[in-house]
């Protein structure tokens, strides 16, 4: 069969499928010529064909395609001419444009009567639905075609052979025993496979990638389910690994590629369709692919930005003339892994009592008599006003939440103009009151064919984010702390006192909202010129531009003391008004040309091009206080007197130069070599452009003549070695000492008052020779599938070291400046990553595992002969990075007379305050004191073997879906916040201290369980004092999503309006298992580098069940 | 094709032009060509002007300052690192307020300043304000390494600028060569500083001269001291304020030799209001919106003399069941003063709440005095500083009256103007009492020119004739004069200085601290019917009051520095001990080096102990 021809079939029927109301157009009929006689209509069909205009559509099977006509035409209409030819023998036909269906006018019944309908799915290996494979019967023309489900229907008799066959796989035949719908699976065809990987500036065929490229397929994203695309593809790629710092409707999270290797910023760059953008801008409903770039050979390409890994997102396209409508709606409740809980009024009184003694007080129960306290629960239940007990977290945080989404795709396109649209709106709500997510995101891709030679691209997207929180901000942390002992409410419903005006539920509910709007728009205009052929010269220009609103108004809440006074709450006792405007812009300049060549058993792939960046930053501020009225949030409601502005701006660019070939031999040996060199405005003239070459090689051993080792159906062998850079350093312009200016206050003698006055000094120390730091990677890996295919197996080991480190080296704080970056440090990190996937069916079951490991240890080299000391975290020559640098521990002090040693002194203490269920701490170098000397080295701070996976499941309609992650090992430090009582010394009591603590009221054997020390305030600082008394192994296993899904089956649907309709439903995040305290989520507890703190009190991620529903048009 | 191709290449060669990489700072200067006009200078200068390179002590920043509080001022039950045994050097930058590296960060500014000064010269800048610039620059480093070698003992001595390399490795220089370098410093400063400004408020010759004479005495250099203080006395253009209780209100005085004002349409304020460590809020009586937290210690409260100038423990005016009685008029301008049961128009029935008012609102700690009358209208109102109706109200029964005016209720309560005065001339004449006497060369010249004078200000509008001062030994007048700066200086932040240099810090911060028992009535709406109280503690309350055991009875002994011990009084059961502190002879006199310096410089060692 011609394959021309059965792709023509395809695309039609395709449409037909998808657009049955496509009205016929006249379109410019091109002439047809055409004399032959006694040739075949199937001959005849495919000369017309060959000649460019027309395509045919053959809709029915009895279709005798060898009865021989006779044509006579010159340049005539092809209505004409197809009269000549099916006219003559009955056929019908219909013209649509340059698509001509031929049909049977009249299928006879008769005819039929032994006939059927059969329907069938069609997958690959790997379960995934082969979209528009062609279904042909008894050698015919294609009958047929699988829709976007990889499921077709086809009118078959018993003993007919058909034939299914797509591009890219191995044709296969059956033939039909009986009426039972078909499973099919398609052997991917290696010989044929011409799958392209997006590398960058280009793409590669797979066969040819030599670097570590892990790829995730839209599909996979979209699963999860996740409302932005940085948490969707947490546990996907071995070696990336995804930490969120916050559970907020629409929040993000933080991406690393194989672990830290520079202590400034560790994201990776992220290339949206080729241009720098932030994963934030893309819906992950419209994600075709990701590639994740992680060794230095993928992303050198990238150089001076890619020491962190390259995430490399294309946007679904168009496809050729398909045209479709989808609308998917899912509506999800959401309940938080974890909420920690406190203790009641009762256990609050007895902790306070016994830290007081503790302390010092004079007698045990210092605070509160024995009398009240046992009398209290029975006189909460009398009067709960005077006796509160109130759970805060309960009064203030709503059990559930719930987040929704709509998504809309339009797409379709004819032979020279294809469009894609595509339109998000997801809104949530968080776990209190006004704190509200909404996002509208659009994205338009357009691509027109002008000219054989001359194609256009066109992407737009926009994405409006409006967010509303509390003007009191997240209460998460407030509710924490708040003791029990205090009534939200009077009897009359106003609101109370609290503890001296700070009641959190007031603040949330009456003290205003903080608005952030945040727009953000871009897009790329982008021309592709292919002179001759193989060579495609292509020039891009790709504008961002933000825009952000922030307006907070602060509303004075009023508070009422019991007897009726009333009084302002602390923190919101009058309304005032800030605005805040920030705007970005940048603009990136492309141009570059790719040249492909194959001749032989060689084959070339060679690019060069040119990248130019430039970014501008501007915020601008303003604000009144003191208002009269709290209904207007404008600035020139309020007071002139209490005006106040602010504004700054900056900006940096760089312009880079790169080159790339591919050579590949027989594709059996692969070599591929890049080099970019980059300048950036952040380094000083002289010290400006860095230089990043790669190269790696590939080794298809499986190609080898002589290779035959069965099972092993695949097997590559992959190494490389690249320099990749950094320049993310935070500062704009690290070379310069910079003059920042201030005010300060004077008192004027003249007029009596005091003047502001403009101040201006040097804050930061300056290099001024700072320059690139650089990665130079060592990397070899494996590609390997077993079992025809059905066993994956992908493994690599790399070696990073960076140079040359940009970092905070321990600086003397009397040196009169802050202490500045500088090229100044070493650091070597070793990892691999393994991905194993397997693919099979048992009967109508198909099923897939995949998993991903990855690990790696980051350890500093030579950082200046200085040892820096940061909070509990050390780095120097041989630590890991940010190895825990603390005290060693030695359990509880059980007694006073454990206090003193064996000379009769008293032994070395942190603090003179320590006694009897206080921490022992080592005294390391025998001084006799504990302090900072006494600190040593603890290991690895940082998570080790992370990992992720999941396991498909499908069954006729049913698809089943489970995604995990986790972390193997990592060193935690147990929080003080998660235990101690009374923090700000008057909070409350975390439930998890009560009955696990060291105490004057405990046997000597329940002491010496105890978990945490004695109850005190004026001893925190040493039983706080960072020790590996905290340490505790923070692993942790995560269920990611479940999700099961039904699409209900074409018979149901098919003679209504929808397409292809499909129900699902999701969990998401579950609670994870780990040893952290109970209510503390593993990643809610994780430490944050960027910010240099815990990220306990951040809202609180979600399990989310969404429900959801897919309808295709 | 061709065409296309060169099309391309010349739309490759217009594309590499478009990003300027030769970018600078958009809203900040390059201190390349900085320090060359009087405007840089004067800028670079303005920035000296804050807390950090003036550090105050005292409460007004009390999240930070807070443990820089002496004897004078008690936060409930609170200790702080200071005195609760928790110094340390990982935490030296926090309880500090890095005074270490704010201070150095002061001294490599002006060091910077003085090297360009040339430059400004070379530009053309006038030779007076060049004077004055240099002046201001010497200024600030003799106040920074003075109060480094007094906190730290010996430290690092720049004078030039140190390079890094050199910071790498300078050495610590002795307490003696640092405080030399110090004066040298004021007095290069005192020489080339104006003695007064018309316009914006900046250091002076006097301030250069008091805070040499400040420096002097806590590091025990006394005859420097006195030099200094006489040389500020003698320039003749600074006087006591009328009012000792005024003083703290007022916007201005020719007794302030350097105060920061605050302002509140700038929102800049030395008297914070920021959430629970709020000075405002905490400082406030309950019945004016506050908290109460910040009170008068009960050794405060014991050291004032009695209108005879002798010690409560000494004088036969003394009479604890009204305590406010005979004392010291200062006694009732800084801690906010009550009518007992035993006062005298409490006992003859003449009592008028209008006596007793502060902002307005009759003040009384009466447990059993449920509501307090607003002298405006006369209408009662809540008595919500009594345990009568608030579980939290001041904790030893005490409050502050000083510094406390009704601006503070203003402005939402988020801050008030109010002067934070860190060296007065009252202070000045203290100082050259103490140093003089310290010399053994205390007349009673020297005593009429110093505490006579303030304490005739004290006294001054009551009508009752001040106890003078008589020279004698050197220890009484001892006693007398450090009595007289615990008073005088009462909640300014130069206590636990004072506590330090005397050696003393040791015996009064080993000491618990003591409040009333912590019962109430445990009602906000109780209405004084004591048949409905069940609490035994209340009741006992009630009873002393009634008995004039408020806050306690007895007389405490007062000692040679004019501390009160009130461990009878607690062991009598009037007062409880509410925690202990704890201070380290051996260690806490000094405070640690930060330990990453060093990490980073072999070549510091730490303070002894730590």
């Amino acid at each position: 069969m011609n394959l021309q021809f059965t792709k023509a079939c395809l695309l039609a029927a395709m449409i037909s499928l998808s657009c049955p109301a496509v009205t016929v157009m006249a379109q410019d009929r091109s002439g047809i010529t055409l004399t032959r006689h006694g040739i075949t209509i199937k001959e005849a069909l495919d000369a017309i064909e060959a000649q460019g205009t027309y395509t045919f559509v053959i809709r029915n099977n009895d279709i005798d395609l060898s009865a021989p006509v006779d044509v006579n035409a010159s340049n005539s209409d092809i209505d004409a001419v197809l009269k000549q030819i099916l006219g003559a023998k009955g056929i019908s036909y219909e013209i649509n444009g340059s698509r001509v269906s031929i049909y049977s006018p009249t299928p006879s019944k008769e005819k039929n009567d032994d006939r059927f309908m059969l329907s069938g799915t069609v997958r690959d290996k790997e379960g995934e639905p082969v979209i528009g494979a062609g279904i042909s019967v008894n050698g015919g023309a294609a009958g047929t075609v699988t829709d976007i489900d990889g499921v077709f229907s086809i009118q078959v008799a018993v003993g007919d052979v058909l034939e299914i066959s797509s591009l890219g796989y191995s044709s296969r035949t059956v033939t039909v025993r009986n009426s039972k719908p078909l499973e099919i699976v398609l052997d991917d065809d290696f010989q044929m496979i011409e799958e392209t990987v997006v590398i960058g500036y280009g793409t590669v065929r797979r066969g040819d990638v030599t670097g570590a490229i892990s790829g995730v397929r839209g599909d996979a994203v979209a699963e999860r389910a996740s409302q932005s695309l940085s948490t969707a593809l947490q546990g996907q790629v071995a070696g990336l690994q995804v930490t969120r710092s916050s559970g907020e409707p629409g929040s993000s999270g933080n991406i690393v590629i194989r672990g830290v290797t520079t202590m400034s910023t560790n994201e990776p760059l992220i290339i949206i369709d080729g241009v720098a953008g932030s994963l934030d801008d893309v819906n992950p409903q419209d994600v075709e692919s990701v590639s994740v770039l992680k060794d230095a050979a993928s992303a050198a390409i990238y150089g001076s930005r890619a020491a962190a890994g390259v995430v490399i997102v294309t946007t679904k396209r168009a496809s050729d003339n398909a045209f479709s409508f989808d609308y998917n709606y899912s509506y999800a409740i959401d309940t938080p892994t974890g909420r920690p809980s406190l203790g009641n009024a009762v256990d609050y009184f007895n902790i306070l009592n016994e830290i007081r003694w503790n302390d010092g007080a004079g007698d045990e129960h210092s605070q509160f008599s024995p009398d009240y306290i046992a009398s209290y629960k029975s006189n909460n239940l009398s009067d709960p006003y005077h006796y509160p007990d109130t759970d805060w977290m309960d009064a203030v945080l709503r059990k559930t939440a719930s987040h929704q989404e709509h998504n809309l795709s339009i797409s379709g396109g004819r032979d020279n103009l294809r469009t894609k649209f595509t339109f998000n709106y997801q809104t949530g709500e968080g776990y209190y009151a006004h704190k509200t997510f909404d996002r509208y995101n659009g994205r338009l891709n357009n691509d027109w064919q002008i000219a054989p030679w001359l194609h256009a691209a066109l992407n737009l997207d926009f994405t409006y984010t409006d967010k509303t929180a509390p003007a009191a901000g997240n209460p998460i942390r407030s509710t924490y702390i708040m003791p029990p002992i205090y009534t939200p409410y009077w009897a009359d419903g106003s609101y109370a006192d609290v503890k001296d005006g700070t009641n959190i539920l007031a603040a949330v509910n009456e003290a205003g909202t903080s608005d952030t709007d945040l727009w953000s728009g871009g897009g790329k205009a982008q021309i592709d010129i292919t002179p001759l052929e193989g060579l495609t010269i292509t020039g891009a220009v790709a504008p961002r531009l933000s825009f952000t609103k922030i307006k907070t108004f602060n509303k004075a809440v009023r508070l009422y003391y019991e007897d009726g006074r009333p009084l302002f709450h602390q923190s919101f006792n009058t309304n005032s008004l800030e605005e805040g405007r920030n705007d970005t812009q940048s603009i990136t300049y492309q141009f570059f040309a790719n040249y492909q060549k194959r001749w032989d058993a060689h084959s070339l792939s060679a690019m060069a091009g040119y990248e130019g960046y430039s970014y501008k930053w501007e915020n601008l501020g303003a604000s009144r206080l003191n208002y009269t009225l709290n209904r207007f949030p404008y600035l020139n409601i309020g007071p002139e007197n209490y005006q106040y502005n602010n504004g700054t701006a900056g900006h940096n660019a760089y312009q880079s130069w790169f080159g790339r070939a591919i050579y590949s031999y027989k594709d059996r040996y692969i070599l591929q070599a890049n080099i970019r060199a980059d300048a950036s405005s952040r380094f000083a003239r002289n010290h400006r452009w860095g230089y990043f070459p790669s190269v790696s090689a590939g080794w298809v051993i499986s190609e080898e003549p002589w290779f035959n080792a069965e099972p092993v159906s695949y097997l590559k062998l992959r190494a490389s070695v690249g320099r990749l850079g950094n320049e993310r350093i935070g500062s704009e312009f690290p070379y310069q000492a910079s003059i920042t200016f201030g005010s300060q206050y004077l008192y004027n003698n003249a007029t009596g008052a005091v003047s502001a006055v403009q101040t201006a000094y040097q804050d930061y120390y300056a290099f001024d020779d700072i320059t690139w730091e650089t990665t130079t990677t060592y990397g070899a890996g494996i590609d390997a599938t077993f079992l025809d295919g059905r066993l994956r197996f992908s493994g690599d080991l790399y070696k990073k070291t960076t140079e040359n480190m940009l970092l905070t080296l321990g600086f003397p704080s009397y040196a009169g400046f802050s202490a500045p970056k500088q090229n100044a440090g070493d650091m070597y990190t070793k990892g691999w990553d393994i991905e194993l996937g397997w693919n099979d069916r048992i009967g109508e079951v198909s099923y897939g595992i995949s998993a991903n490991l990855s690990d790696y240890r980051s350890r500093m080299g030579y950082v200046g002969d200085t040892k820096t000391v940061n909070g509990n975290y050390l780095i120097e020559q041989g630590s890991y990075y940010q190895e825990w640098y603390m005290l060693q521990s030695d359990g509880l002090f059980q007694s006073a007379d454990e206090l003193i040693g064996a000379d009769g002194n008293r032994v070395p203490t942190y603090s003179s305050n320590d006694t009897a269920g206080d921490i022992r701490y080592i005294d390391q170098n025998d001084d006799g004191t504990i302090n900072g000397d006494d600190k040593i080295r603890l290991g690895n701070s940082l998570p080790e073997l992370i990992y992720g996976g999941s396991i498909f499941l499908g069954y006729k309609g049913f698809d089943f879906n489970l995604s995990f992650q986790g972390v193997g090992h990592q060193k935690v430090l147990y929080q003080s916040t998660w235990y101690q009582p009374l923090q700000d010394g008057w909070g409350s009591v975390p439930s998890i201290l009560l009955g696990n603590y060291w105490s004057k009221y405990n046997t000597d054997a329940q002491n010496r369980d105890a978990r945490y020390p004695r109850v005190t305030a004026s001893n925190i600082v040493s039983q706080t004092a960072g020790s590996d008394y905290w340490l505790f192994n923070g692993a942790y296993f995560r269920v990611k999503s479940i999700a099961l899904g039904y699409t209900i089956p074409q018979k149901i649907v098919s003679g209504t309006f929808i397409k292809n309709l499909r129900v699902y439903a999701n969990v998401t995040d579950l609670p994870a298992i780990s040893r952290y305290p109970k209510g503390w989520d593993p990643e809610l507890g994780s430490y944050d580098f960027t910010s240099q703190s815990y990220n306990n009190y951040l809202d609180f991620f979600s399990t989310s069940f969404i429900f959801g529903v897919n309808i295709k048009f | 094709m061709k065409n296309i191709i060169l099309i391309t290449a010349a739309a490759l060669l217009g594309l590499s032009s478009c990003v300027d990489l030769n970018l600078h700072p958009l809203s900040e200067a390059s201190s390349e060509n900085w320090y060359s006009t009087q405007e840089e200078i004067e800028m670079s200068l303005n920035e000296m002007y804050s807390t950090k390179c003036i550090p105050v002590y005292g409460a007004v920043n009390p999240s930070i300052c807070g443990p820089l509080l002496g004897l004078d001022i008690v936060r409930r039950q609170e200790t702080y690192y200071t005195y609760n045994g928790a110094l340390n050097a990982d935490n030296a930058n926090w309880y500090n307020e890095s005074r270490w590296p704010n201070l150095y960060t002061s001294i490599a500014r002006c060091l910077r300043i003085i090297s360009n000064l040339d430059k400004a010269r070379a530009a053309g800048m006038p030779e007076n304000l060049i004077t004055q610039y240099e002046g201001e620059a010497w200024f600030f480093i003799g106040l920074a390494y003075g109060d480094l070698a007094f906190h730290y003992g010996d430290v690092l001595l720049d004078k030039t600028g140190m390079t890094l390399e050199e910071a790498y490795s300078m050495p610590r220089s002795s307490k003696s060569e640092v405080l030399a370098y110090s004066y040298e410093c004021f007095d290069k400063a005192a020489g080339l500083l104006p003695e007064s400004y018309s316009g914006l408020q900046k250091a002076t010759k006097g301030a250069a001269l008091a805070y040499k004479s400040r420096y002097a005495l806590y590091n025990g250099d006394y005859a420097i001291a006195a030099e200094a203080a006489k040389a500020c006395m003698d320039m003749g253009i600074y006087r006591l304020h009328d009012n000792y209780g005024e003083l703290f209100t007022s916007a201005t005085s020719d007794e302030n030799i350097w105060f920061f004002r605050g302002d509140v349409s700038l929102k800049c304020y030395y008297w914070l209001a920021t959430g629970s460590n709020s000075m405002i809020y905490n400082t406030l009586p309950r019945v004016h919106g506050g908290w109460g937290v910040y009170g008068p210690t009960y050794e405060l409260f014991c050291a004032y003399t009695c209108t005879d100038g002798l010690p409560i423990d000494e004088s036969p005016l003394y009479d604890y069941r009204d305590p406010f009685a005979n004392r010291d008029p200062r006694m009732s301008m800084t801690i906010l003063p009550f009518a007992t049961a035993f006062t005298a128009s409490v006992l003859d029935g003449t009592y008028d709440p209008a006596d007793y008012a502060f902002l307005g609102i009759e003040h009384s700690p009466n447990p059993m005095k449920t509501q307090v009358t607003r002298i405006s209208d006369g209408g009662l109102i809540s008595n919500t500083d009594s345990k009568a109706r608030a579980e939290h109200a001041s904790y030893n029964g005490l409050l502050f009256k000083k510094f406390v005016d009704d601006t503070w209720k203003e402005n939402g309560y988020s801050g008030a103007a109010t002067n934070y005065i860190d060296m007065r001339y009252g202070d000045v004449l203290l100082m050259y009492a103490e140093a003089m006497n310290e010399l053994g060369t205390c007349t009673q010249d020297v005593l009429d020119q110093t505490i006579n004078l303030l304490r005739e200000r004290a006294y001054r509008g009551t009508g009752l004739e001040y106890p003078k001062v008589i020279a004698g030994s050197q220890e009484d007048l001892r006693t007398v004069i450090r009595t007289e700066r615990f008073v005088e200086l009462a909640a300014e932040g130069h206590n636990y200085n004072d506590l330090l240099r005397w050696r003393i810090a040791e015996k009064v911060f080993n000491r618990p601290i003591y409040y009333l028992t912590r019962a109430w009535s445990g009602s906000t709406t109780w209405d004084g019917d004591m048949s409905t109280v069940t609490n035994e503690d209340f009741v006992a309350l009630c009873k002393r009051w009634e008995e004039g055991r408020f806050p306690f009875g007895g007389v405490p002994e007062i000692d040679e520095n004019g501390i009160a011990d009130l461990s009878p009084m607690a062991a009598a059961g009037d007062i409880v001990q509410a925690t202990m502190r704890s201070f380290n002879k051996d260690r806490d006199y000094l405070w640690p080096i930060p330990s990453g310096d060093l990490l980073v410089n072999g070549n510091i060692t730490q303070n002894p102990n730590y």
